[in-house]
């Protein structure tokens, strides 16, 4: 006889505490403050429409660049010395460096020469996010975004300890078009 | 009854390690049990004792264990009493940022300062109600089980030849890609391929082609079959009951999350028509009606929501409130619509997309556009709500149940299940809630599954206990919603009859054709599947 099935003769007895229950439902507790995660990478690309970020006040962490966008590949970042060259296939933009509020880093790619309303909804929520926490939402229909600021008492953000330059490469180690040999550039000059 | 607000108001505090060896169906053989006093440190226990040790006594005492209630089943095992009050250090780390609750060789109770223990020790609860549910197990009929089993591969064959007999792309219960190629060739069938050529023969693939090219429907029905029959392997124990642990809190909803090969209520519907109740027992399936919709109705406080929840029939009410249906319209007057608003209710649940749900309802992108504004119009409380749940969310990096199941955000986060967080994490609080006072109350639970509970009892009283557990039922939904209840559906059988799902019936058909038709010396009915 297995003496395991014994034991289910016997109907187990369970003095179980759930009788308060009720009063320990909880209530949505208070503003925290967001974790920080250690990111080696950052992306280059425009805040999720759910995130609330902020940008970095310091202007140094602003670049102004030559970047290819490819809905393919990450965005690489252009020599400038490639600029004529390559012109049909770059773009000018102001990379902004951003932070969601669970703290992971972005650059924020922003247009600063096109009088679209997607660009120009996109620079005064870059102005705003300097102060607030705000969300980006793309509304198809009015071509345009609408800027969302978040209320209440919520934490400053976390910059972590990265220089312009770590930043830089966080984002772009390995994703430059140095020359005209480098295989994107051979691919859009049609080079075989 | 929980009033202690921290580890400090317990006697003791023990921290309990058994070392189980599992057995397939059954109750696990415990190897050692090792017990130590977290508030003096003092190791109590090292070794096999035949009875409960005194010290393991006392009413106020906090157990501490880390593998998510298996130590519960110990207990019963051993045939110790149940504690009262546990932890669960596992599920607490999965619960929180706490990466500190990891005992170490200088451990003490101060490991559990950073744990809300009310919100902790109800879990705690589910974890020893959970052992008396996953000791009691579903009632299986064995004989058919064993038949099943041992004509596994005649019905296969049987099925295969059936069913493929317009197509010739089975070998040896083997799908044959080259001989479906050829099919599709000599028929002019275009079939999605990966770059390097290969078929795509996911489920999803066959189902979209099955949709454009409806020929290739059995086909996929038997592909669908064939994979299902795989799970005749549950484990099911020497007194002909299937035993498996259910997973608590395995989900990041913090839903069970039993093993589909495992459980008997895992994939496939028609393998449930294998429960069935010994003689002179009943069973009862007893499953909240459109709980989460209730969930989002009462939580959200959208009171056209939950005077749509209350009418019964939410997916018709819907209709009506948003002026697509007459008052007077009833499920058989207005069937298509009340399907269209149904498929939309559910759609924004689950955080469907336009274009899924057009392909749903079998229309347009626009008309579906239109149906989840209806629903937006309609319901606009209950919209403010998930975006403010949504937001929250974002801006804190997590979401919690009423009684603190935690989910937290990260990067790679997806709205869609955030926005639905809430009627999933509440779901299963309100189950493992229900579960304990079922528990509490000597109800016999055989399972919890999703938003239901088997329950069994002998026959002449199972109709005064379906109505206690449907009591329960809805006292657990009033406590997690503040108030607002939840109506029970319910399915009885009593013995001889067996479990029966209606989606599983054509599938279980074909089994038992097939099963009949290889029984030596029967005379064979030409319509029979063979």
């Amino acid at each position: 006889m297995n003496l395991n099935n014994m034991k289910f003769d016997k109907k187990p007895k369970a003095n179980i505490s759930t009788k308060n229950v009720s009063s320990l439902i909880a209530v949505r507790d208070e503003f925290e403050t967001p974790i920080i995660q250690v990111q080696e990478f950052i992306t280059v690309e425009k805040p999720r429409k759910e995130e609330f970020f902020r940008v970095h006040p310091d202007e140094s962490y602003h670049f102004n660049v030559l970047v290819y966008e490819s809905q393919h590949r990450p965005t690489h970042l252009v020599d400038p010395c490639l600029e004529e060259t390559l012109k049909h296939f770059i773009k000018r933009k102001k990379l902004m460096l951003v932070i969601t509020r669970n703290g992971e880093l972005k650059l924020f790619p922003v247009d600063e020469n096109s009088n679209s309303k997607w660009a120009q909804s996109s620079r005064d929520a870059i102005k705003r996010a300097q102060k607030d926490w705000v969300q980006l939402i793309p509304v198809r229909a009015k071509a345009s975004n609408i800027i969302r600021t978040a209320s209440g008492d919520l934490s400053q953000p976390q910059w972590p300890n990265l220089s312009p330059g770590e930043v830089f490469t966080a984002a772009f180690d390995g994703l430059v078009i140095d020359g005209l040999e480098h295989p994107i550039a051979r691919m859009l000059r049609g080079d075989p | 009854m929980i009033t202690h607000r921290s580890h400090t108001d317990f006697d003791h505090v023990f921290l309990i390690d058994m070392d189980l060896e599992e057995q397939t169906g059954e109750l696990p053989i415990i190897n050692s049990t090792t017990i130590t006093n977290l508030k003096t440190g003092q190791l109590v226990l090292n070794g096999s004792p035949k009875r409960q040790p005194s010290e393991l006594s006392s009413d106020n005492q906090l157990i501490i264990t880390r593998d998510r209630g298996k130590t519960m089943l110990g207990y019963l095992a051993l045939g110790w009493s149940l504690p009262k009050y546990i932890v669960d250090l596992d599920i607490e780390e999965n619960n929180s940022d706490f990466t500190h609750l990891i005992p170490n060789s200088d451990m003490n109770d101060s490991l559990l300062d950073d744990i809300n223990i009310q919100h902790a020790l109800i879990r705690g609860s589910y974890l020893i109600a959970n052992a008396v549910i996953e000791s009691t197990g579903v009632p299986i009929d064995i004989n058919l089980l064993h038949k099943l089993r041992a004509n596994k591969n005649a019905i296969l064959d049987c099925v295969i030849r059936h069913y493929d007999a317009d197509y010739g792309v089975y070998n040896a219960q083997k799908f044959n890609e080259a001989r479906f190629k050829q099919y599709l060739t000599k028929h002019g069938i275009r079939w999605p391929q990966s770059p390097q050529g290969k078929l795509a023969l996911t489920n999803d693939v066959f189902k979209e082609q099955a949709s454009i090219y409806p020929q290739l429907l059995p086909l996929k029905n038997l592909r669908k079959f064939l994979s299902e029959f795989k799970t005749l392997d549950f484990p099911v124990g020497q007194d002909s009951r299937n035993r498996c642990s259910i997973n608590p809190f395995a989900s990041k909803t913090g839903r069970n999350q039993p093993s589909n090969r495992d459980h008997i209520f895992g994939p496939a519907v028609w393998v449930r028509n294998l429960i069935s109740p010994k003689k002179g027992m009943g069973i009862a399936y007893i499953d909240w009606s459109q709980q989460e919709f209730g969930i989002a109705a009462a939580l959200s406080g959208d009171l056209a929501m939950q005077e749509a929840y209350l009418s019964g029939d939410p997916y018709l009410a819907f209709a009506i409130q948003a002026g697509s249906a007459p008052a007077s319209a009833t499920k058989e007057s207005h069937s298509d619509v009340r399907d269209a608003f149904k498929s939309c209710t559910l759609a924004v649940q689950y955080g469907m997309s336009a274009n899924s749900l057009a392909k749903k309802i079998k229309q347009s992108v626009a008309s579906a556009e239109e149906l989840l504004d209806l629903h937006r119009q309609t319901y606009k409380v209950f919209w403010k709500w998930s975006d403010d749940n949504l937001n929250y969310a974002m801006l804190n990096g997590h979401l919690t149940s009423v009684l603190g199941w935690r989910l937290e955000i990260r990067t790679d986060f997806n709205p869609r299940s955030i926005r639905n967080f809430p009627m999933q994490a509440n779901g299963a609080e309100m189950l493992r809630l229900a579960c304990c006072m079922l528990i509490d109350d000597e109800i016999k639970v055989c399972t919890p599954v999703h938003d239901a509970v088997l329950i069994e009892a002998p026959i002449d009283q199972l109709d005064d206990i379906i109505h206690q557990a449907q009591e329960i039922m809805s006292e657990a939904s009033s406590i997690i919603l503040n108030g607002f209840k939840l109506r029970s559906d319910v399915d009885i059988y009593r013995h001889p009859n067996s479990y029966q799902d209606k989606r599983g019936l054509k599938t279980w058909g074909l089994i038992n054709q097939a099963l009949e038709a290889t029984r030596p010396n029967l005379n064979l009915n030409k319509d029979k599947i063979c």
